[in-house]
């Protein structure tokens, strides 16, 4: 007994010095000042992106990529992560000032935050949400900081059926649940597998879908695709609603009190919302994980969560703090969450993470259990680069917040033409050549077709992203099997995935049925 | 397995997948027929003849010049009337992408094949 003890206990200490190792390694590599001011100017940049109504997170995301492929990776990276956790940040600040969710992440953030607004608190609620965002994400974090080497553990158990199986678990799940209807959003992800295709055959290096032209010979580029697809087709949108209506015009709530404690958050108050906002972080955490659910539902279930357990529930939907905070925490903790499934098994959860797997892959890293084995400093860079993001987070807060109402305020009629522009010469300067310039241009314009109709670009983008590795999956397995489809249903892991998605599509055609029924009643 | 198999297979899964959601929406449609009329479709064909014009210019004129034509001529698309600050824009925005994508990134931008 006192042996298994004394072995647990030193394989537990084992555990720890490793990590405390890996993680040292990940401060030094991180601490360098091109590094610090990348993941800041990131901050700074998405908080900014994410407080503009109209402009997107993943807008934000796909304007910077191109700027950042002369980077060192973790520099790239850190640039990014800033980017993302900021923009989610930020969509509070227009969800606070003028009611409209910067991000739909922050929807549950209006709810409390304009009425506070409403009440000449915005000074107050602005730096909650700002707190809440800290918090929620530093727990996430923290867990997930622990999690992630473990995972990545057997992430090993891993072979060809098994990725088939995963990522046709990813894709179902996201296909899913991006959009109202089930079928419209395996149709998009279907069509963006078929994107993936194009190009050189990863095995025997014959053309597919090139129409003899030599520039479609390396496939569609990346970076042209995902800004056409989540740029062009919002400028599109804005350059129609000028048509049918006047600018749009915000009402900000300009609402100004004299008393100094409605501009700062009080230690009371702080300490009051901890529980929620840290109730947040761990939903945040476990919601983030799953592929498909992201940032909004998480925001929802924390807000839901505080309400049940706070001991004021009355003055929720009123212009509570709590619910404020609830809501904020829970969609910040989100962002380190996501990045599990594709640091430990290159798969992405949600778009955002999409996109960095796009990332990761420019800069020739593939994410995935090796990552843990071969770049052990990177991976523990970007961990201090999430915590950092925290630290940024304050710091930005502190010196936007004043500001804040200024930008909420910019006009489209000069930010959209900016952001053209920047989607044209980012398109050219990845591969320096005007044909992706067209292909992010025609995309955009598909995608805006689609999203008229109904489809998300959402399904789209990721099916494009994963689309190699399920081909790979799919042709390695059935050339290790001679053919037969029985391999994937040869092991555990592969056959509960493949349960999973077939438990999946069926609750959410059924979810659809049922909503659909309830509406035409 | 050849090249071919996997954009077949896809395109099976796609062709199962549009007849039900064509069957499906053939059956609803009976009950609610929606008014699919496209309010500002002639914005959205001057938008996109816009933007592959823009491209064409690129390849003729040069990056720069391409850009400071269009840019101040989609802010007025999007209805900013100050010309002031759409002239400002015109030199600025280009100007500044033009140091960082030339001088720092050292990505050459397009200089028109009329003036190479």
């Amino acid at each position: 007994m006192m042996e298994v003890l004394s072995n647990s206990m030193a394989l537990v200490l084992d555990a720890v010095y490793t990590f405390a190792l890996n993680f040292s390694e990940g401060l030094k590599l991180f601490f360098h000042w091109q590094n610090i001011l990348a993941n800041l100017g990131g901050v700074l940049i998405g908080s900014i992106f994410g407080s503009i109504p109209g402009l997107t997170i993943i807008m934000a995301v796909a304007l910077a990529l191109p700027f950042t492929f002369q980077m060192e990776s973790l520099t790239a990276i850190s640039l990014l992560l800033g980017i993302y956790v900021g923009a989610i940040y930020g969509g509070s600040v227009s969800a606070i000032l003028i009611n409209t969710p910067g991000t739909p992440a922050a929807a549950a953030t209006a709810m409390d935050g304009y009425k506070l607004c409403q009440k000449g608190k915005a000074g107050k609620a602005l730096r909650m949400a700002n707190y809440a965002s800290c918090v929620g994400d530093l727990v996430s974090t923290s867990i997930v900081v622990i999690i992630c080497p473990i995972l990545a553990n057997v992430a090993f158990f891993f072979g060809p059926p098994e990725y088939f199986a995963l990522v046709l678990f990813s894709l179902t799940i996201i296909a899913g649940v991006s959009t109202r209807s089930v079928i419209k959003g395996l149709i998009s992800g279907a069509l963006g597998l078929l994107a993936a295709t194009v190009g050189q055959d990863p095995f025997v290096a014959t053309g597919r879908f090139t129409f003899g032209s030599f520039d479609l010979m390396s496939g569609l580029s990346f970076v042209p695709l995902l800004i056409g697809l989540f740029a062009v087709p919002e400028i599109i949108r804005q350059l129609e609603r000028k048509s049918s209506g006047p600018n749009i015009d915000f009402d900000i709530c300009e609402i100004e009190s004299t008393n100094p404690d409605d501009h700062r958050v009080t230690w009371k108050e702080f300490k009051s919302c901890f529980r929620s906002m840290t109730r947040g972080g761990i939903i945040g955490l476990i919601l983030g994980i799953i592929p498909g659910l992201g940032a909004t539902p998480s925001a929802f279930v924390s807000y839901e969560r505080a309400l049940r357990n706070s001991k004021n529930p009355e003055e929720f939907g009123e212009g509570s703090l709590e619910g404020l905070a609830a809501a904020e925490s829970g969609n910040n903790a989100v962002n380190g969450a996501t990045f599990v499934p594709l640091l430990t098994l290159g798969i992405p959860g949600d778009i955002i993470t999409a996109v960095m797997l796009g990332a990761f892959m420019m800069h020739n890293i593939t994410p995935g259990p090796l990552l843990f084995e071969e770049h052990t400093a990177l991976v523990y860079g970007i961990f201090v680069s999430l915590f950092m993001c925290d630290i940024s987070l304050r710091i930005v807060g502190m010196v936007l917040i004043p500001f804040a109402s200024k930008i909420a305020k910019i006009p489209a009629s000069i930010l959209f033409p900016i952001v053209f522009i920047l989607c044209v010469t980012g398109s050219y300067a990845i591969n320096n050549r005007l044909f992706d310039v067209g292909i992010m241009i025609s995309m955009g314009v598909f995608a805006y077709i689609m999203g008229r109709y109904g489809f998300s670009p959402i399904p789209f983008m990721i099916a494009f992203v994963l689309g190699p590795m399920f081909e790979k999956g799919m042709r390695r397995s059935l050339a290790l099997s001679d053919g037969d489809p029985k391999i994937f249903f040869s092991s555990p892991i592969a056959v509960g995935f493949i349960l999973l998605t077939v438990i999946s599509i069926v609750t959410l055609v059924r979810r659809t049925r049922k909503k659909d029924s309830s509406l035409s009643t | 397995m050849p090249p071919d198999f996997f954009p077949n297979c896809i395109t099976i899964l796609l062709g199962i997948l549009s007849s039900i959601f064509l069957i499906g929406s053939l059956r609803d449609n009976a009950s609610n027929e929606k008014d699919v009329k496209h309010k500002g479709f002639i914005r959205f064909v001057l938008a996109t003849s816009f933007f592959f014009v823009y491209l064409f210019f690129i390849h003729w004129i040069g990056w720069i010049i391409a850009t400071s034509l269009a840019l101040p001529g989609l802010m007025r698309a999007f209805g900013s009337k100050r010309w002031i600050i759409n002239i400002m824009a015109a030199v600025l925005v280009p100007l500044t992408l033009y140091i960082f994508f030339e001088k720092i990134a050292l990505v050459p931008l397009p200089r028109g094949i009329l003036f190479n």
